[in-house]
This record gives C-alpha cells, sequence and structure tokens, in this order.
C-alpha cells in the first residue's frame, strides 16, 4: 500500500474508532432533537457554580458534557450547599466563575444591583419570550435592575420544578377504595373519610436546618393561588397586600386546617415542625402506612426510601393538587426554577448560553431524570419516565403559571420571618399574629 | 556618645526590605525549580500502579501521586520559608550589627537586642495586623454606617429600641450567653482538673485520657449528630400500637429513660429554657478533653521537690492537689478559662447542627448568623446590622481581658521584668 | 487505699458517661438504615421487635396453583446481600374492610394483628404461618392470585454490617483524593503557626520590648473575632496577590506557552497562610503562659553565661516546652483537620482538592437524616485525629525539669 492510502485508513480508523467511542459515551447527547453548531472553543475553560449536589451534579455534569463535546471547551462545575453565602464572597472579591447558577431570582437581583452580573442581551431575551411557555413571565423573572437602576436580561432559566403534586401510594389507595379527588372540596373531604378509616391523611414535615418552615411557604403559596386572583399573588409578593391582609390570612388558615390538626397529620401537628422535610414523605412508604398523602415539589422522589424507584415501578404516584372548583381560578401551578447568570464574560460563556437556547440541551437533561422545561420545542419523548411527562403537562396546561413567593420576596423576609413564622404558625401560634410579625419584618426593610 | 537610635532604625529597615523581597522571590524560585518532582512522582505512581495492577485507572493514579509530589514539596517549600526567615532574620541582625558598630561588644549586642524582638514577633504582628486586626476594625465601622456609607447608630438599635429588629432576639442571645459562659467553663475546667489528676494516678490513665479527649476530635456537628441519638426523638413513625401489643419505640436513649413513648417528638434540646442545659452539655462534653490536655500538661510540670516536700511533710491526696498543685498551676487555669470563655461565645455550629433554631435557644453567635443568612439578602443594611451584633460579641469579651492584662502586668513585676 | 479505689471509681464513672454516646455512635453506624430509625441504639444487641413488608410472591410467576408454600424469611430477604433478617415471627398485620355496624352500607376499615398459626383470608384464599417463617396460602379453586403485600412483626435478632462506612468511603472515588487534600492542608497548617507562636510567645514571656504587654493583650484578644468577619477582606487580598503572582509568573517563567499563567488564588497555601493567621493567637497565649512557668534562673543563668535569646531560645526554651508545643499541636491538627467554612471559602474548589469535611457534606448532602450514614461518617473523620492524639501522648512527660532548679 502506498504511504497515502496507509495515511488514509489510518485516519479512517482512528475515526471510526473515536467516533465508536463517543458514541458508546453518547447516550445523554443524542437527543431527539439536533444540536446546532455552536462553535469551536477547543482548550477554553469554563467554571460553574452552584448549588447542585449529588444526583443533580451528575446529569448537570452529564448535559453539560454534551456542549463540552461540540465545542472542544472544558467545563468545571463546584456546587455547593452554601452557595448562596460562597457566591457572594467570591462575587465581591474578583473570583467570579463564568457562570452562577441561582436558586433564588432574590439573591441574582442583589448581585446584579452590585454589578456583579453581566447582562445577556436583548435578542436572549426575545428568544425565551418566544420560545418557552409562558416565555414573557420567565423573561421578567430574570430580569433585574443594575446599580444605576437600569433594567436588563441577566437569568435565564434552565430546570425548573412544579411544586402543586400531591404524592400518593396506588395501592394503598387502592387497598382502602379511595380515588384521586379533582377538586379541593374532594380532597378535603377524602382527607375526613381516611380519618374516619382511621388512616392518616398527611405527611407534612418543614423542618430544613436554616431553612426550617419552607415547605409551609410552599403550601401556603398553593392555597394562595387556589383562594386568590394571580393578580392578588402578585401584589402579595411585592408587599402590596400586606401579609396581615385577609385574602393571605385566609390562605394561612386554611393551611392550618391541614397541618395543625392533629387528625391529619403523622405524628400530630406538634410534629409537623420537627419533621425534616425529606423524610416527611417516607411515612407512604413505611409498614405500616403511616400517612397516604404528601404535597411536595416535582423533586422530593429523590428523598423516597428507594431514591425514586418508587415511581418508576408504580409504589409511589401523584396527582395535581387540585383547586376549589367554587372559586372558578382555573388551574393555577407554583413552580420554581434555576437562574443561570453570567459573571465573567467570555466568549465560550457567551456560547454556553447559546447551547442552553437550544432544545438537544434541554432534551440531554429530561432523559436523565428530575428535569423539567417550559422550552416549546423540546420533544417531550424525551422525558425519562411517564411521571415527569405527566409533571411536563401539567406545566403546560396550567392556566396560571407563578414562581414560588418566598423565592421573589426579598430574603429578609422570604428566606427569614416568612420561613420562621410559618414555622411558630406550625407550632401554635395564630394567624393574626404570625401575618403582623411579617409584615413588621417588611416595614423594618422598607 | 552617638545615639544607637538611628543604626537601630536603618538595620531594622534593612531586614525588613531583605524578608519581604527575598523571601517571596525565594519561594517562587523554588516552586517553580521543584516542578520536574510531580513528574517523576507520578512516573513513579505509574510504575506502582502497573506493577501491582491496580483497580482505578491510569490517570487517576497519576493525578493523585502527581498531587503527592505537588504537596510534599509544597509543604517543604512553605515550612522552610518559615524557619529561612528566622535564620536569615538573626543572620542579619548579628551580622549588620558587627558590621556597623565594628568596636563596642555592648553596642552591638544592644542593637542585636533592640531588634531581636520584633523579628520574633514581626510575622505575628503582621499576619493578625492583616488577618484579624484589620477585619475587626472594619467591621467596627461598618457597624456605624447605613448602607450607604453614611454615619449612623441606627444598626444598634436593638439594644434600647423594642421595636427595632433584633431587639427581642439580643436579649435572649445575651441571656443565654451569659447561662452559658458562666457554666461551661467552670464545668469544663472542673471535670478537666478531676480527670487530669485522677488519670495520672491510675495505671489506665492513658485510656481514660484518650476517651475524654476524643469529642474534641468530632467536629461540632459530629458531636450534635451523636447527641441526638441521645437526647432525641424521632425518625420514622413509631410502630402501630393495636390494643397495646406491639411496642413502640423511642430512639433517644435518655428519652427512653425519662419514659417518654415514640409519640413524643420532641428533642429533649427543644424543651423551653432548660433545652439549653442539654446544649451545653454538649459542648462541656466536646471541650473538657480540651481543658483536661493542658492540664495535664500544667500538671506534669510542677516541680518534682514541690511535690516531694509536700509528701514529706505528709498532705494528703486533697490538700496535696488544693495547697500544692493548684497554686502553680493558676496561671494555666486562667488562660484555660479565658479561652473556653471565647469558645463558647463563638460557637453556633452546635444549635445549628441540631436545628434549634428557635429563639429561646438563640446565643449571640447564632443570632449573628440569623442576621446575615436569614434576615440578609434583600434588606439593605443587613451587612451593616451583621457587623453590629458582631461588635456586640466581640465586646463581650473586655472584662475578660482587662482580667487578663492586670494579672499579666503583675506577673511581669513578679518575674522582674 | 479508699482513695485509690474511690479514684477507680470516679474516673470509671466519668469514663462511662463520656464512652455511651460512643457506643450508641459506632453501634448505629454498623445497621441499617431502617434499624437505625425506628429503635435505639441500645436495641441493637437483643432482640427486638419489629416491622417489614413482604410480597408473597413475584409478579413474574405465572404457575396457577392449589396452595403456595413458602418462607417470609426468603421472601424478605430476596435481594440483600447484607443485614439478612431473622429471628421469630411475631405478627402479621391484616387491613380489611368489613361492613360497619354502625353505619349500615358502608364498610369499615379495620387492622388485626394475626398471630402465627391462626388462619387469615387473604384475596380469598387461606393464608396461615409459622414461627419460623414458614407459609402457605390455600385456596379452593385453582388460581393464579396477584402477590400480596403483608406487613409482618418480626422477633428480630441483632444484626450489623459495614453498608454505611462502605457507602461512605467507596462509593465516591474522590474520598481518597479528599483525605490526601486535608492532610496537605492540615500539615503545614500546624507546623507553621507553631513556629511563629513560639517565637513570639518567648518574646512576650522573656523578652523587653516597648509596649509588649498591650500588644499580647491585642494578640489574644483577637481570639474572639470571628473567622467569619474576615473572609471577605481575606479573599479579596489573595486576589490580589494572586494578580501580582500571576504577573511575576509571566515575566519570569515561559509559562504562556503552555497558557498555565493563572495563579489562583484559592489555593492551598491561601489556606495554610489563613489557618496560620487564626491560630495564633490561641498558641501564643498558651505557649506564652508556659514559657513563663518555666523557672526564671535559668534564663538568668544562661544569660550570664553569655547565650545570645536566640540560642536560649532554640537550646533551652523549645526542648523544656515540648508538653506545650505537643498539647497546641494536637489541638491545631484538631482544628484545621475538621475545618470545613474556612476551607470551603478560601480553599481550591476543584473537585479533586477539596477537603475530607467538605466531601463528606456533599456526600451526605441533603440526606442529613439518614443517621447510619452520620454516624459513620463521624466515626471515619474522628480516626486520624485519634491516631495523632494517641502518637502524642509520649510528648506528656514530666519535664525535664526534675531536680534541675534547686542548685541540681
Amino acid at each position: 500500500m502506498s504511504l497515502t492510502k496507509k495515511y488514509l485508513s489510518l485516519t479512517a480508523f482512528t475515526a471510526a474508532s473515536f467516533a465508536f467511542a463517543s458514541f458508546a459515551q453518547a447516550d445523554v447527547c443524542d437527543t431527539p432533537s439536533k444540536l446546532g453548531d455552536i462553535g469551536n472553543f477547543a482548550g477554553e475553560v469554563i467554571t460553574v457554580a452552584g448549588s447542585m449536589e449529588g444526583k443533580d451534579e451528575e446529569m448537570l455534569v452529564n448535559t453539560v458534557s454534551c456542549f463540552e463535546k461540540a465545542t472542544g471547551a472544558v467545563v468545571k462545575y463546584s456546587g455547593s450547599r452554601d452557595f448562596a453565602a460562597l457566591i457572594v464572597a467570591d462575587l465581591r472579591s474578583n473570583n467570579a466563575p463564568n457562570i452562577s447558577i441561582f436558586p433564588q431570582p432574590g439573591l441574582a437581583g442583589d448581585m446584579a444591583k452590585e454589578g456583579h452580573l453581566v447582562p445577556l442581551g436583548d435578542e436572549l431575551a426575545s428568544w425565551m419570550t418566544n420560545n418557552y411557555g409562558a416565555g414573557s413571565s420567565w423573561v421578567d423573572l430574570g430580569t433585574y435592575s443594575d446599580a444605576s437602576g437600569k433594567k436588563d436580561f441577566y437569568g435565564f432559566a434552565y430546570k425548573m420544578d412544579l411544586k402543586s403534586l400531591v404524592w400518593y401510594s396506588p395501592e394503598q389507595f387502592e387497598d382502602n377504595g379511595y380515588e384521586i379527588p379533582t377538586t379541593m372540596e374532594g380532597l378535603i373531604e377524602l382527607s375526613d373519610q381516611m380519618v374516619a378509616d382511621g388512616n392518616t391523611p398527611w405527611c407534612i414535615g418543614v423542618e430544613s436546618g436554616n431553612a426550617t418552615g419552607w415547605t409551609a411557604t410552599d403550601w401556603m403559596e398553593d392555597l394562595m393561588l387556589r383562594t386568590a386572583s394571580p393578580e392578588k399573588y402578585d401584589m402579595w409578593v411585592s408587599n402590596e397586600l400586606p401579609f396581615n391582609s385577609p385574602e393571605v390570612l385566609n390562605a394561612m388558615e386554611v393551611y392550618g386546617q391541614f397541618s395543625r390538626n392533629d387528625d391529619y397529620v403523622a405524628g400530630g401537628a406538634s410534629s409537623v415542625a420537627t419533621t425534616f422535610f425529606g423524610d416527611a414523605p417516607k411515612g407512604l412508604f413505611s409498614s405500616p402506612a403511616s400517612c397516604l398523602m404528601h404535597r411536595q415539589a416535582s423533586f422530593i422522589p429523590a428523598f423516597f426510601p428507594k431514591k425514586g424507584e418508587e415511581v418508576a415501578n408504580g409504589e409511589a404516584d401523584f396527582f395535581y393538587f387540585p383547586p376549589y372548583e367554587s372559586a372558578n381560578l382555573g388551574n393555577p401551578v407554583l413552580g420554581a426554577g434555576t437562574l443561570w447568570t453570567m459573571t465573567k464574560d467570555s466568549p465560550a460563556t457567551r456560547a454556553f448560553f447559546e447551547f442552553m437556547t437550544e432544545a438537544s440541551a434541554h432534551e440531554a437533561w429530561m432523559s436523565q431524570g428530575t428535569f423539567l422545561t417550559a422550552h416549546k420545542g423540546a420533544d417531550l419523548s424525551a422525558y425519562a419516565t411517564p411521571a415527569l411527562r405527566k409533571q411536563g403537562e401539567i406545566l403546560s396546561n396550567a392556566t396560571t403559571f407563578r414562581f414560588d413567593a418566598s423565592d421573589l420576596m426579598p430574603g429578609a423576609i422570604g428566606a427569614g420571618a416568612f420561613w420562621s413564622e410559618m414555622t411558630a404558625f406550625a407550632n401554635g401560634q395564630d394567624a393574626k399574629t404570625t401575618g403582623d410579625n411579617i409584615q413588621a419584618a417588611w416595614d423594618a426593610i422598607k | 556618645m552617638r545615639s544607637l537610635k538611628p543604626v537601630i532604625a536603618s538595620n531594622g529597615f534593612a531586614i525588613l526590605l531583605t524578608v519581604v523581597f527575598l523571601l517571596p522571590i525565594t519561594a517562587i524560585f523554588l516552586f517553580v525549580f521543584t516542578t520536574p518532582i510531580d513528574t517523576m512522582l507520578a512516573k513513579f505512581g505509574l510504575w506502582l500502579h502497573a506493577v501491582n495492577e491496580w483497580s482505578f485507572s491510569e490517570f487517576d493514579t497519576e493525578e493523585r501521586f502527581s498531587k503527592i509530589g505537588f504537596a510534599i514539596r509544597s509543604v517543604i517549600i512553605a515550612v522552610g520559608i518559615s524557619f529561612l526567615y528566622f535564620w536569615i532574620t538573626n543572620w542579619l541582625n548579628m551580622n549588620l550589627a558587627m558590621y556597623r558598630e565594628k568596636t563596642s561588644i555592648g553596642r552591638q549586642s544592644n542593637i542585636v537586642e533592640s531588634i531581636q524582638p520584633w523579628i520574633f514577633v514581626g510575622p505575628t504582628l503582621v499576619l493578625l495586623l492583616l488577618f484579624l486586626l484589620v477585619p475587626a476594625l472594619s467591621t467596627l465601622s461598618l457597624s456605624f454606617q447605613e448602607s450607604d456609607g453614611t454615619l449612623s447608630s441606627r444598626n444598634y438599635a436593638f439594644l434600647w429600641d423594642s421595636s427595632a429588629l433584633g431587639y427581642l432576639q439580643f436579649r435572649l442571645a445575651m441571656r443565654n450567653s451569659l447561662m452559658w459562659l458562666i457554666l461551661v467553663p467552670s464545668v469544663c475546667i472542673i471535670l478537666g482538673l478531676l480527670i487530669a489528676v485522677l488519670a495520672d494516678s491510675v495505671r489506665w490513665g492513658v485510656i481514660a485520657k484518650t476517651f475524654i479527649f476524643v469529642p474534641l476530635a468530632i467536629s461540632f456537628v459530629g458531636a450534635a449528630v451523636i447527641w441526638r441519638n441521645i437526647f432525641a426523638g424521632g425518625g420514622i413513625e413509631a410502630l402501630e400500637t393495636i390494643n397495646g401489643s406491639t411496642p413502640s419505640y423511642q430512639i433517644g436513649l435518655l428519652k427512653s429513660l425519662l419514659g417518654h413513648t415514640a409519640e413524643y417528638n420532641e428533642p429533649l434540646y427543644s424543651l423551653k429554657f432548660w433545652g439549653n442545659f442539654f446544649l451545653m452539655w454538649i459542648l462541656v462534653w466536646v471541650q473538657t478533653g480540651f481543658a483536661m490536655v493542658i492540664f495535664s500538661a500544667a500538671l506534669r510540670g510542677v516541680p518534682e521537690d514541690t511535690i516531694e516536700a509536700a509528701t514529706i511533710d505528709g498532705a494528703n491526696p486533697f490538700q496535696m492537689f488544693f495547697r500544692v498543685k493548684l497554686p502553680q498551676i493558676y496561671s494555666t487555669v486562667l488562660v484555660v478559662w479565658t479561652t473556653l470563655v471565647i469558645l463558647v461565645l463563638k460557637v453556633f455550629d452546635i444549635p445549628y447542627a441540631l436545628s434549634a433554631n428557635d429563639d429561646d435557644k438563640l446565643l449571640l453567635a447564632t443570632m449573628m448568623e440569623n442576621a446575615r443568612n436569614n434576615w440578609s439578602i434583600g434588606g439593605d443594611n443587613v451587612d451593616n446590622l451583621y457587623a453590629a451584633i458582631a461588635v456586640m460579641l466581640m465586646l463581650t469579651v473586655v472584662p475578660n481581658m482587662v482580667f487578663n492584662g492586670w494579672r499579666i502586668r503583675r506577673e511581669q513585676k513578679e518575674l522582674g521584668n | 487505699m479508699i482513695t485509690k479505689s474511690l479514684s477507680h471509681f470516679v474516673l470509671g464513672l466519668i469514663v462511662f458517661i463520656w464512652i455511651v454516646p460512643f457506643i450508641a455512635l459506632v453501634s448505629t453506624s454498623l445497621r441499617s438504615e431502617t434499624e437505625a430509625k425506628t429503635a435505639g441504639f441500645w436495641t441493637a444487641f437483643t432482640p427486638t421487635e419489629l416491622g417489614h413488608r413482604f410480597s408473597t410472591h413475584d409478579k413474574s410467576e405465572k404457575i396457577e396453583i392449589f396452595t403456595m408454600n413458602g418462607n417470609i424469611f426468603e421472601r424478605l430477604n430476596k435481594d440483600k446481600e447484607s443485614f439478612i433478617i431473622s429471628g421469630e415471627i411475631k405478627s402479621i398485620l391484616i387491613k380489611q374492610r368489613i361492613a360497619d355496624p354502625e353505619k349500615p352500607g358502608k364498610t369499615k376499615l379495620i387492622r388485626k394483628l394475626v398471630p402465627a398459626g391462626e388462619v387469615m383470608n387473604v384475596r380469598g384464599g387461606d393464608f396461615v404461618f409459622s414461627k419460623n417463617g414458614d407459609f402457605s396460602w390455600s385456596f379452593s379453586e385453582k388460581t393464579l392470585p396477584k402477590p400480596k403485600k403483608l406487613d409482618v412483626f418480626i422477633d428480630q435478632n441483632p444484626i450489623f454490617g459495614t453498608d454505611a462506612y462502605i457507602e461512605v468511603l467507596f462509593d465516591n472515588k474522590n474520598v481518597p483524593n479528599a483525605l490526601i487534600s486535608s492532610f496537605i492542608v492540615t500539615i503545614p497548617a500546624t507546623i507553621i503557626p507553631i513556629t511563629i507562636a513560639a517565637f513570639a510567645a518567648y518574646a512576650f514571656a522573656w523578652m523587653q520590648f516597648p509596649g509588649r504587654d498591650w500588644l499580647f493583650v491585642i494578640v489574644v484578644s483577637l481570639m474572639v473575632v470571628p473567622t467569619q468577619l474576615a473572609f471577605l477582606p481575606i479573599l479579596q487580598g489573595f486576589s490580589g496577590i494572586a494578580s501580582w503572582a500571576t504577573a511575576l509568573n509571566q515575566w519570569v517563567t515561559d509559562c504562556e506557552l503552555t497558557d498555565s499563567c493563572q495563579v489562583a488564588s484559592k489555593s492551598f497555601a491561601s489556606l495554610w497562610i489563613t489557618h496560620t493567621a487564626f491560630g495564633l493567637p490561641l498558641a501564643i497565649y498558651l505557649l506564652r503562659n508556659y514559657i513563663v512557668g518555666l523557672p526564671k534562673e535559668l534564663l538568668q543563668s544562661a544569660r550570664i553565661d553569655g547565650a545570645s535569646h536566640l540560642q536560649i531560645f532554640t537550646r533551652l526554651i523549645i526542648p523544656l516546652s515540648v508538653p506545650a508545643l505537643a498539647s497546641f499541636s494536637i489541638f491545631q491538627f484538631l482544628w484545621v483537620w475538621n475545618d470545613l467554612i474556612v476551607a470551603l471559602y478560601i480553599g481550591p474548589n476543584n473537585a479533586s482538592d477539596l477537603v475530607f469535611p467538605i466531601r463528606l457534606q456533599k456526600q451526605l448532602g441533603t440526606f442529613k437524616d439518614q443517621l447510619h450514614l452520620l454516624n459513620a461518617s463521624a466515626v471515619i473523620s474522628m480516626i486520624v485525629p485519634v491516631l495523632v492524639f494517641l502518637s502524642m501522648q509520649r510528648y506528656f512527660i514530666r519535664g525535664l525539669l526534675a531536680g534541675s532548679v534547686k542548685g541540681g
């Protein structure tokens, strides 16, 4: 064989084996939608900081590897539970990563105000408006004022969470002859029936270390969306509607009907404040089951005894936390999401944001697990499980979508007074005092 | 006679310059020069890998060994530079003095003696200034500002204004902190002394001391986890009881001994007011080892002949301890007491790890953390409020330090300094 | 003699109180997750009644039968590799809907605990079991029943396993890296402060210089400064140094070729310096106190002999201070080894350089209630410091002063 032919066949062989090797790895990146050309950034390094750890971190790294493969760049992710404190210190001391993933828009807004975030640009904002379900609300979520007061688009929502779900064990329901309620009135009736049968309807746990109380706030927000209009919800978030106004106190009381009722809650009402949120759902699966329903966001299967396998093998399922039939407020849905921001500019980083607009990037994570998206172009069949697809559909069938209120309020309230006062409420403090205290906290920071 | 002052000053300055320039450059040079060691060690690691057929990847082995190489040489260089500092400065000191005062040895030693203390305390002063003093002072100034920089004392409003954020919490935190400050160090010291003395007199003393010491080796978070097994109830709901035929379990030992059933979920440290004492006990359990170790060393330092003399005089063990040993380690007791007091002030991990976060259990340190985490992110003068609480915390140590200062002056006078 | 046995007794009592939590710790770490959370650790050593759920047969079995025979323990232990359940079956919980006597037309849920030997109706067949777990399920006609999940209460024999340790140590390949990183951080962060503190302590004890006592009180007072206050200024400082060092790097070496000029501001070196600074006040306080306690006559006779301060320090004081130096180095080692916060803020944050406490925290992540894992990781992180303590024990010997003072 001539030298040229040898060289050619060698190249072909190498190319084939490389393709073979990458094929074996490419499961995640082999998505229904094809990835467009983002460019070549061989050798560039992008640093990413976020709060995701464990399984979430694994999935993030896998998804991001698709970007690395396509562009040749290297992405280094470092995740930490203490992200909120760390990122503030890093941004203020010139140690900014390229990308910071904020779990809360509030903190992102604060960092934007201090001038640490890089605007993503109007093009990206209008892309999102057109390509995300309820896109303009998502753009609003990521828009903050900078140091001079000018508003810009900084936070790209990627990876969302659905909160208005009630988890249950189908077998328990079958054994007892219960049916899924489609209205709130039906849900309350079902809870009473369960009590009459000697069962305990609900598992509720709000303990979470420094963040104790956040599950109670989620309950209340879901109930707020079901008892008051979305406009009232927005006014509540910005404190135009005071925390001790009748609408808010009403939502709190309804929550109290669930969590402060000793018969309703496994372990009694007094256990709510000391039960770790990740432990509460385990009652659905204990032997014998200590409760039959658990209202919680879509991430909770990771805390089930079999780490979520129960959903796959039918031991656990969920239904939509229903609205009041009599209230005529449609199908409201409460959710949250992470906001990806650029904290140190570089061409490779910009390319990464372009990558996040591709349907393929969403499908890559969808196929791995707990990931939901509002990207209209993402192929629903890419969802890893029927359960996730069902959640994705709830997300798209919602008539109202609102972000978790405590994440939108200033930290002093949303990550402070709201949490602690709701914990006190769970422990017996009356609604009026709770509302007054939180309102006082609002007034103090105005 | 020419004044020595200019000579001292200029010598000192020369030494300072040398240190500031020579040491970092030497460090960097050494560091760069020894880089090949990493690759050499990586090759060594790969050889070991091949010989022993290790299961993890070659890349991992390479990475680990070159990291070990990096570690070894960094450690050697870092430690070496520290020693080099003292050696070079002393050498320079002596020789510069000799060079500049060739004639009088008395003047030489005068120069050397004037500069030398500063060489000894130099690194300490510089490090502490930069890392602790400057931040402390900037915190102080931050506490008297609004977020935009204007001077105000609004952040301290929680001291006198009952409607201010933190008013109630501060009172609770002070009450609790004082309780902790008085009880924890005293109990630690009494137990520490007792154990140090007893352990010295029995053959299994080392084993005993090891067990008392071990809690120190666990981080505060770990200690909290351990005491949960004793103080806390809860976990998965207890088994159903039907006609009392199936037992239900309490998983906290003390709760079980006290007869709490499994339904009584609340941990003992959540009890109003009395819960504080359970939390305190955890800290005592951890820190007694510290007191014990120090007292053990101190007791060993008590001069043998004073003990012999007392034995000859017929002292019993109690008299031996209280009249002979204790007075001689009195200053050590003071040191341990001061250290424990400061530590108690700073600890916030224990209540935090146990989620005993309610106001009733507040301490100054936890209040500080709350101010930053819970009240923060959004309120505009959060950093300033945090600073104010931090200042209050630091001020509480003033009485202790005044006492220390007085004692040290007296000590130095006794020594004839 | 009374005092001797009294000593033994009192010391023994104290040690016992100290040990009980450790028994809790170690025993919980050797249990399975459900056991750790259902019953207290002291029940782990004797047979205890615990509840489990088993299913009668697999869905995949497709043979129609009259009677199915099996063993409850086999069903429970089917896929288990560890924590094999064994013991005596006490009862099975059965839930049934029966006609409500008080509300005609409605059904009521009843729960019954069925003991061994008694027949109960499960899915239309007769189910009976015996104490050793054998059960039989018979039907009047040949049927293929759906698998039924039953709650069974077992007087379970003690069983231990090292699963928790394996999960903590080996499920994550980063653990060996983390241990190496911890040593890299801890050893210099112990040696350097001791060196600097020893010199300073000597100076504060026996040297004369203006403002000495005031400076000493300030140094010690700085112990009270909470470390969190210092993070931001420290980070900014290191950031500045790092950019200066990067520039120097570019100027001196050829790093631009390999694009490795960037000197990280958050690195092991920043940790060493930071831990040194934080550890100095306590170190100086302890050491100075000790040095002051040494006989003044030593210093005086050495000075008369013409020794310089440096010589006195290195030849006389250091050897005599070994117990104090040893004490302090243990504490400093412990503090740095267990430290999480400083490493998190100021240390390197790439995955392979994280220190052990951070690695543990990430592993436990949000599963902070997995008692068996928490306890196992506490045990693991304890081992190294305890070994250090034991090896330093021999330095706590009686000082070399014995008899050396009065005319010795």
